[in-house]
């Protein structure tokens, strides 16, 4: 084990319905270290993330662990495992302005004008200043990214599950959103796994995983 | 296709809809018919009976479904439980209740059950608790009815994939599902359940066969006093009658507004998210409510079989002295003769439906003020519509043919296939459609080849429904039916009360298995959902 391990998985092993096996995998990330997993379509990384936040189908069988912080995941439900999620859609949920998306997000103990305070102050992280009362449908495609990346944060993650997160923005948004994503994560010390088919996507100096199509 | 579309759709639908209307509303137009409604001795009891076991069943009917929503939709248990909502649907509402008499009634089988372990009453009691002056009765009856209907509708809406991805942020967020539900779920739910709960509302308010079987009796509910007077045939009483029927109509409405204002309000209360998360609960009362709705499902069908055999069967025996073929005997040609006709027009009217619903569905979801209008006889009271109907077949003396009860049936089968079709139809994915017209196919012929054919499992799903709405039809078949057409239901309803038990069991239960059947032929197709977006 890393000195300063903050996450890390133990041979963890997939077996899906039909027999073919994913893994086994280990792997270990440091605070604000993110890493990536590529891998042709069908190579697991779909379920190998499920298996992390906590949402594997029961179909699919699991050996092997996942230690967030010194903890085992195992049989911990996802509301409780403090791991973030961006997918490669905001997913801003539809029926709430942006500031409530965000004040969703912020822990009970903020409490009163702070939450208010907190939003804020998200907003401008975002450079979306102002534009708390607006439905996340009136949101750029840019723009509601930055809000989901800012929602994950508030919630205190202790790291995050990047989804080709990038993939949905178009060329000329996508480095500027890199750079976003990754200064913010740096800044909080917070490690990522990033699942992507895009090699641009990867940080400077970042470690990649490569992922094998499952043996049958 | 689009004009011939609309033009089947006018002529057998939507302009005999507007004139039946139009034709029950002339008559109410007196402030006589209006005064004789009101100052009717019955007028009173009737209304407080309708408004009690409407009001009751309704909300109960909400309230039961939400709180079965709320306590297992992230389990597995919500995904078995979906696939049963169609079939219980699918249960005529008058052999659901004549169930529920033999389950609850004083001595129907949780007496007998309660009888025979702890050894008394030895007579059947003279407690009243099915038609009950209040309509108590009626209003779990339908509480029981409606429920899957509106569990339907939530599954529908729970099944949208963007939900599942919302659910789960909302979980990484750190919320337990209880609060997922309240925060996430429910506020974008129940502006989609305003429609079914219209349709739920306007039905309890209206109901005429399980008002029959579980309502009150002297005075009965609104509904069926309206009846009792059209059936007189006298003219004096049409008016009366039809006034009722549109003060019926009117009350819903009023109702639903209600029910908006109410939503309003509860929107205006809506609290900025404090981010308390909540515990993971069992959702015991969910639970025990979904297994209890199953059991008492599950009773209802056995119980009827049962009677439908059943020899001698004294009170308090918890099963009859001896088995008998008799009811199905005695009533062998009879009952051969009322299936029979009870088929053909569920053939006659489920396939004109058919095609209807999957023309309109291809062509005609442009026109939507002709698409408001199909939800017209699902909220308006049956009674209104069909003696509109009755009274524009008269003078073309079109009454009493099994073409005329078919066409009167369409008008509730019809709604019904495309509101049972049409997610599954939103859902298909449209790039086939275009391939297919790229390689140089009409519309039609792309429909035909592709597009219905990967259908082909919702498609049938919606022809079982619209055999069990046929199946299910009482009024218009008896009224359209002019006393010469006769159908299990109808045939049911009419021995419910005072007839022999064990054929009207036996009728009963020929009206629960039909539409079973209906919908396990449509499970065997394969499901090429897959293939959807």
């Amino acid at each position: 084990m890393m000195k300063n391990t903050l996450f890390e998985l133990d041979k963890l092993c997939l077996t899906l319905p039909d027999g073919r096996a994913i893994g086994p995998l280990s792997l270990a990330l440091a605070p604000g270290e993110i890493l990536t997993l590529m891998g042709p379509s069908g190579c697991g990384k779909s379920s190998l993330l499920a298996a992390i936040a906590g949402t594997l189908s029961p179909a699919i069988r699991q050996s092997g662990q996942g230690r967030l912080a010194g903890q085992s995941l195992s049989g911990i439900p996802i509301e409780q495992r403090r791991i973030g999620l961006l997918f490669q859609d905001a997913l801003l949920f539809p029926h709430m302005s942006v500031a409530e998306n965000l004040a969703f997000a912020l822990p009970a103990s903020v409490r009163g004008q702070a939450r208010q305070n907190a939003v804020r102050a998200a907003l401008k992280d975002a450079e979306l200043s102002g534009m708390e009362k607006r439905a996340p449908s009136t949101l750029s495609g840019g723009q509601a990214a930055r809000v989901a990346l800012m929602r994950a944060l508030l919630a205190e993650p202790a790291m995050l599950l990047l989804d080709e997160p990038f993939s949905r923005l178009d060329s000329r948004l996508r480095q500027d959103m890199r750079d976003f994503v990754y200064r913010h994560l740096q800044a909080r010390a917070i490690p990522a796994l990033l699942v992507t088919h895009d090699s641009a996507d990867v940080p400077a100096g970042g470690r990649i995983i490569q992922l094998e199509a499952p043996d049958a | 296709m689009p004009v011939l579309t609309l033009i089947l759709v006018g002529l057998l639908f939507a302009l005999p809809l507007l004139a039946a209307l139009l034709a029950a509303l002339w008559p109410a137009l007196s402030g006589a018919a209006l005064s004789a409604l009101i100052t009717d001795p019955q007028f009173a009891s009737a209304l407080c009976a309708t408004l009690i076991s409407a009001l009751l069943g309704s909300a109960a009917a909400l309230g039961g479904a939400l709180l079965i929503a709320r306590s297992l939709y992230h389990s597995r248990l919500w995904l078995r439980l979906s696939a049963l909502f169609s079939p219980m649907l699918a249960l005529p509402h008058a052999a659901f209740a004549i169930g529920l008499v033999f389950l609850i009634a004083p001595g129907g089988m949780l007496v007998r059950l309660f009888a025979a372990i702890a050894g008394f009453p030895v007579d059947a009691p003279d407690w009243v608790t099915v038609n009950d002056p209040l309509g108590l009765a009626l209003a779990l009856a339908l509480c029981l009815k409606e429920m899957p209907f509106l569990l339907w509708n939530i599954a529908l809406f729970l099944a949208r994939r963007e939900l599942a991805h919302q659910t789960q942020v909302a979980a990484s967020l750190g919320y337990a599902p209880k609060h997922i539900w309240r925060w996430i779920i429910l506020p974008q739910l129940l502006p989609r359940l305003a429609w079914p709960l219209c349709a739920v509302l306007a039905y309890s308010l209206t109901v005429i066969d399980m008002a029959i079987i579980a309502g009150p009796g002297t005075p009965p509910t609104l509904a069926v006093l309206l009846w009792q007077w059209l059936q007189e045939g006298d003219p004096a009483r049409l008016a009366p009658a039809m006034a009722g029927s549109w003060l019926l109509a009117l009350l819903s409405g009023a109702l639903l507004m209600l029910f908006a204002l109410l939503w309003r309000a509860w929107q205006a209360s809506h609290r900025w998210p404090d981010g308390q998360r909540g515990q993971r609960t069992t959702g015991f009362g969910g639970r025990l409510l979904a297994i209890s709705l199953l059991a008492i499902y599950g009773a209802v069908i056995l119980l009827t079989l049962l009677w439908s055999f059943a020899g001698l069967w004294l009170f308090p025996e918890p099963w009859p002295q001896s088995l008998t073929l008799a009811a199905w005997q005695d009533g062998g040609d009879t009952l051969a003769a009322h299936l029979f006709s009870t088929l053909a027009l569920a053939l006659l009217s489920g396939s004109a439906a058919l095609l209807l619903a999957l023309l309109w569905l291809e062509y005609g979801t442009e026109h939507p003020a002709v698409g408001s209008l199909l939800l017209a006889p699902l909220i308006l009271p049956q009674v209104l519509l069909v003696a509109g109907l009755y009274r524009l077949a008269l003078p073309w003396q079109l009454e009493g043919s099994v073409f005329s009860v078919a066409w009167a049936q369409l008008f509730w089968v019809f709604p019904y296939m495309v509101i049972v079709l049409a997610p599954a139809y939103r859902r298909f994915d449209a790039r086939y459609l275009m391939l297919a017209r790229a390689l140089g196919h009409t519309r039609l012929k792309a429909c035909w080849r592709v597009k219905w054919p990967m259908l082909a499992r919702p498609i049938a799903a919606a022809a079982a429904v619209g055999v069990a709405v046929s199946i299910a039809q009482y009024l218009p078949t008896l009224y359209l039916g002019a006393g010469r057409i006769t159908t299990l239901t109808t045939e049911a309803v009419a021995l419910s009360s005072g007839g022999n038990r064990r054929v009207m069991a036996a009728y009963a239960l020929l009206t629960t298995l039909l539409p079973l059947i209906a919908f396990m032929l449509a499970r065997t197709l394969p499901d090429d959902e897959k293939h959807s977006v």
